[in-house]
């Protein structure tokens, strides 16, 4: 009892003190980016970036190779209106592709167009080797391999492989050994070659924000010199979120499907 | 019914939008909401996005079966205050929906209002 009357009269204030100025101050490891990250509360849904610059036009191989002629929706990056993009797709296309299109996989950079749907985390592992991106979104994650040279021979995926380092308190992030099967971002009418290059850089600019920016490489597409940077991103803690159960049924479509079907007999 | 009717007459040149679906959905205007009252025939909360079907009686007096949709995922209708068990099969509903413009029996839902004259999402949640 006097112990505890003691700790209350001595170390009340001083606890009381330290949590008020922790609140206050937010005090943070600009270095640690544990946690779940989500849309900002002023975000525009499905317009996710903001963009300097449109992307590079495609080589007459990417023209050849890459478009989806069948046209795309969703035509988020640059101008809503136009008919085509620069490339020739057209755009708002009914039935047209975006990413997620019947369950396919989105991949990266195309999932962070839904972070207005589907918050990530970042889960660092005890060894310090690796952070994991766990994305709620149809329940994609990649491993970002700390300190680590890509391989010789990575293996083509959908995500793509990817190694990190710190540069001072930015978190480089640079993933190479893509598939070339998904769409970079709802308005861009192209899919990425398997020599696509993506460097994302992550910098904890506050307690609660977190300032993404990318820079995309694609050779093929786009021609050795070509890059599309000027694009950014930022995104909000949400303290106390947890990811939730995302996964997209395409059998779940079908039902949807068969009902729509059978309203219109 | 009829002031439904009408209103899908008369804004159905309006302009249109597309929302983040996941198959070939026909384009709705997003712009227009209309009420539409009916009985529900089945209602799965998912992901990406929850389905109904609903029991609507037309001018003619006839049943109409309309695929309604939202644009939000799960976590979206939980948030918005959607459970699994909130509506059943033989409940009858108001909604205000978005139609599509293509003539399909099929509309983006928007809110529903209860008899208790409660309403989902709440107006400031949507």
């Amino acid at each position: 009892m006097i112990k505890n009357t003691f700790f209350r009269i001595s170390f009340t204030p001083f606890l009381l003190s330290a949590t008020f100025s922790s609140v206050l101050a937010q005090d943070y490891d600009p270095r640690d980016l544990a946690g779940v990250w989500g849309e900002l509360p002023t975000g525009r849904p499905g317009f996710n970036y903001q963009m300097e610059t449109p992307p590079p036009p495609l080589t007459q191989w990417g023209m050849d190779n890459l478009r989806m002629m069948e046209g795309i929706t969703h035509a988020a990056v640059g101008d809503r209106n136009a008919e085509f993009t620069i490339n020739g797709v057209p755009t708002n296309a009914l039935g047209g592709q975006y990413p997620g299109k019947d369950c396919e996989p989105l991949g990266m950079p195309g999932n962070l167009d839904y972070v207005d749907f589907g918050p990530f985390e970042f889960i660092y592992t005890r060894d310090g080797g690796r952070i994991i991106q766990m994305m709620e979104y149809h329940r994609e994650w990649r491993t970002f391999w700390l300190d680590e040279e890509h391989p010789d021979d990575v293996f083509p995926t959908y995500m793509g492989h990817s190694v990190a380092h710190w540069e001072g308190n930015t978190l480089v992030v640079d993933t190479i050994g893509y598939n070339g099967m998904t769409q970079l971002t709802q308005g861009v009418g192209h899919r990425p070659s398997d020599a696509f290059h993506l460097v994302e850089r992550y910098t904890r600019i506050s307690y609660d924000r977190l300032l993404l920016e990318m820079t995309m490489y694609d050779e093929k597409a786009w021609g050795p010199d070509a890059s599309w940077d000027g694009l950014s991103k930022t995104f909000a803690l949400m303290p106390g979120e947890r990811l939730q159960e995302f996964i997209c049924v395409p059998s779940e479509f079908e039902e949807f499907d068969s009902a729509l079907e059978e309203s219109m007999e | 019914m009829k002031y439904f009717t009408i209103l899908l007459v008369l804004f159905g040149g309006a302009i249109s939008t597309q929302i983040s679906a996941h198959h070939g959905y026909p384009q709705y205007n997003m712009g227009q909401r209309v009420p539409m009252q009916g009985t529900v025939i089945t209602y799965r909360l998912g992901n990406p996005h929850t389905h109904m079907t609903i029991s609507v009686i037309n001018d003619a007096g006839e049943e109409e079966v309309w695929a309604v949709e939202t644009t939000w995922t799960l976590r979206g209708m939980r948030a918005r205050g959607f459970t699994p068990n909130l509506l059943q099969a033989g409940d009858e509903v108001n909604l205000l929906v978005s139609p599509a413009l293509n003539g399909d029996r099929t509309a983006v839902f928007q809110s529903i209002e209860f008899e208790d004259g409660r309403i989902l999402p709440p107006p400031e949640n949507n």
